[in-house]
């Protein structure tokens, strides 16, 4: 059987990050056949939910594997693909920011899930969710939902045994309340503007990201820093120094990074790096595609790389990849019309790192799939 | 194939189309949901004359209302589309006299594309790009009296084309499942669920 197709064991850690150059995704084993999903991403192959794929491909079903999904927030990168992933995993408990589920933004989802845009929007995928959460929540009379906030414990799993074998939490570091205010006058005023008639019509991602929910996983006592795409402003209030002005992150030490908003600088905080990450952390990332935008950029490739050797990216950040051609008569029409047409995204970008649980000194195997390499080689 | 959304959005205008083939895709009550005072449509026989006069106003359909074009030539007979994308603006590039966009082929099978337009290209809906403004880009042949050529065509739509009644019903759904789910926030970090 391909390496990539065996599944990790139950003492086996595994983060697998997928992003085929615009799109975001985290699988997490955190022991014991549990799995936690952050955030969705479509392989534009299958036109699935990658991390779904994937699972299915280990021949583990996701009904019942799948613990907790989280939303880290609502754009496009992140969330195609997300209530495919969400309504399969049926016993799955759901997360994100409280700002997500104000009528305001399940209004714009509303009336966008209405239409027949082709285009992701976003808040139509999210309030997808919220009414299969709702749903899960009727039917069951169980909670299944719970709101990720600044230093708030979401998550936790102890196995049997004593002492137990397994100790595993998951806590959300941001947003803090000043980004959740913050990002509700923008949903106000956005949707506001929307349902007038301005020009533009879908909400686009404002900067800087207010709704990010990064998160701490602690395994055992191995602890992993998942940054979203949450960014910073030097200001105590919001952004990676409201997370270092928190309760949880200061105290905590992690290993392994999910590098914050693709390794822009705008997600990059020296005291993150300097103090709530070990020397030489394994940093894993994704790179977006969007656009003229090209993240990371060759000085935020340095940046990672004069804090870590250890940087691994799903995908090349700059690769372009022409699309099939057209007929001739079309082709050449379309030719004078539109100039640098490309793939919005490539293959789906796997980096794969799996370590013992029982042994957290393990510094485990970092495996690199289908276009995915270490961030030293992106030329 | 041409369909009824076409005409009801102004593409290839001021013509005669065959009914039959309106109709192939769409029920022949779709036309006069639309409000006769926003677009002026009329049946003549097996044919519809179309000839819009302000943005239509679908009340059931799609939440945008379509930009009415202004530049058709009232001798178009026919339109046979080729090609079709859906696009959204990522950036406009004012220097460059040019923007980016993110496409989905609405056509055929195929992952989605970007790339860069010439805004001088647009024929008076500069004013309508920006991002997050969504387009459509058409390629296909069209018939003038005897004369046929490909021609490739991009039109914006704009807002407001939620109506007012879809609004509210919205905004109803959204704050009862709002309010349901304000209710809902677990008290305590789940538990996983023991294997």
């Amino acid at each position: 059987m391909p390496q990539k197709l065996l599944p990790p064991a139950p003492d086996e850690l595994e983060v697998s990050v997928f992003g085929p150059g615009y799109g975001e995704s985290v699988l997490i084993h955190v022991g014991s056949g549990i799995w936690l999903a952050i955030d969705s991403c479509i392989d534009p192959v299958t036109g699935r939910s990658a991390p779904l794929g994937y699972l299915e491909s280990l021949d583990i079903d996701p009904k019942t594997a799948i613990d907790l999904v989280v939303a880290s927030h609502w754009h496009a990168d992140h969330i195609r693909g997300l209530h495919e992933l969400f309504s399969t995993a049926s016993a799955a408990k759901f997360c994100c920011s409280s700002a997500l589920c104000r009528k305001e933004f399940t209004a714009l989802g509303k009336l966008y899930s209405g239409g027949k845009s082709r285009i992701p929007l976003g808040p139509e995928e999210l309030y997808r969710c919220l009414e299969t959460v709702s749903e899960r929540i009727r039917t069951t009379g169980q909670s299944h939902l719970r709101w990720a906030t600044a230093d708030r414990l979401l998550w936790q799993y102890v196995s049997g045994g004593t002492p137990p074998s397994l100790v595993a939490t998951l806590t959300s570091l941001s947003p803090s309340d000043s980004m959740i205010s913050r990002s509700l006058k923008f949903m106000v005023d956005s949707s506001a503007a929307i349902k007038k008639g301005c020009v533009k019509a879908r909400l686009t991602a404002g900067s800087p990201n207010d709704v990010a929910v990064a998160l701490l996983l602690n395994i055992n006592g191995r602890k992993i820093l998942l940054g979203s795409d949450l960014e910073d402003e030097d200001n105590p209030l919001f952004g990676w120094s409201a997370v270092m002005s928190g309760m949880t992150a200061p105290g905590s030490r992690s290993g392994t990074f999910k590098v914050a908003h693709h390794g822009s600088v705008s997600g990059y905080l020296d005291d993150v790096w300097n103090t709530i990450l070990e020397p030489e952390p394994l940093a894993l990332l994704t790179p977006f595609r969007h656009g003229k935008h090209r993240i990371p950029n060759a000085a935020d490739r340095a940046r990672i790389l004069s804090k870590t050797s250890q940087a691994y990216i799903s995908a090349h950040p700059e690769n372009v990849v022409r699309p099939a051609k057209k007929p001739t008569k079309i082709q050449g029409l379309m030719d004078g019309a539109i100039r640098n047409r490309r793939l919005a995204a490539g293959p789906i970008g796997h980096i794969r790192w799996r370590a013992s649980i029982c042994n957290p000194a393990d510094k485990g195997t970092v495996d690199l799939f289908d276009g995915a390499l270490a961030l030293l080689d992106v030329v | 194939m041409t369909n009824l959304s076409d005409v009801l959005s102004g593409r290839d205008l001021a013509g005669r189309f065959d009914i039959k083939q309106l109709l192939g895709e769409r029920e022949l009550a779709r036309p006069f949901s639309v409000k006769d005072d926003y677009l002026g449509s009329r049946v003549y026989g097996n044919t519809v004359e179309a000839t819009a006069s302000a943005s239509p106003l679908l009340e059931d359909e799609s939440p945008f209302i379509l930009t009415p074009p202004e530049r058709q030539s009232p001798s178009i007979h026919r339109f046979v589309k080729e090609q079709e994308f859906e696009g959204t603006v990522v950036a406009v590039n004012e220097d460059e006299g040019t923007f980016t966009a993110r496409l989905v082929d609405l056509t055929n099978n195929c992952p989605d594309e970007e790339g860069e337009f010439f805004l001088a290209e647009l024929n008076g809906d500069e004013y309508l790009v920006v991002p997050g403004a969504l387009f459509t880009w058409t390629i296909g042949l069209q018939w003038r009296n005897t004369t046929m050529q490909r021609v490739s065509d991009i039109r914006f739509r704009r807002l407001p084309g939620f109506t007012r009644e879809a609004i509210a019903k919205s905004e109803a759904e959204a704050e009862e499942l709002a309010k349901f789910l304000d209710e809902q926030d677990a008290p305590e970090a789940f538990a996983a669920r023991p294997r």
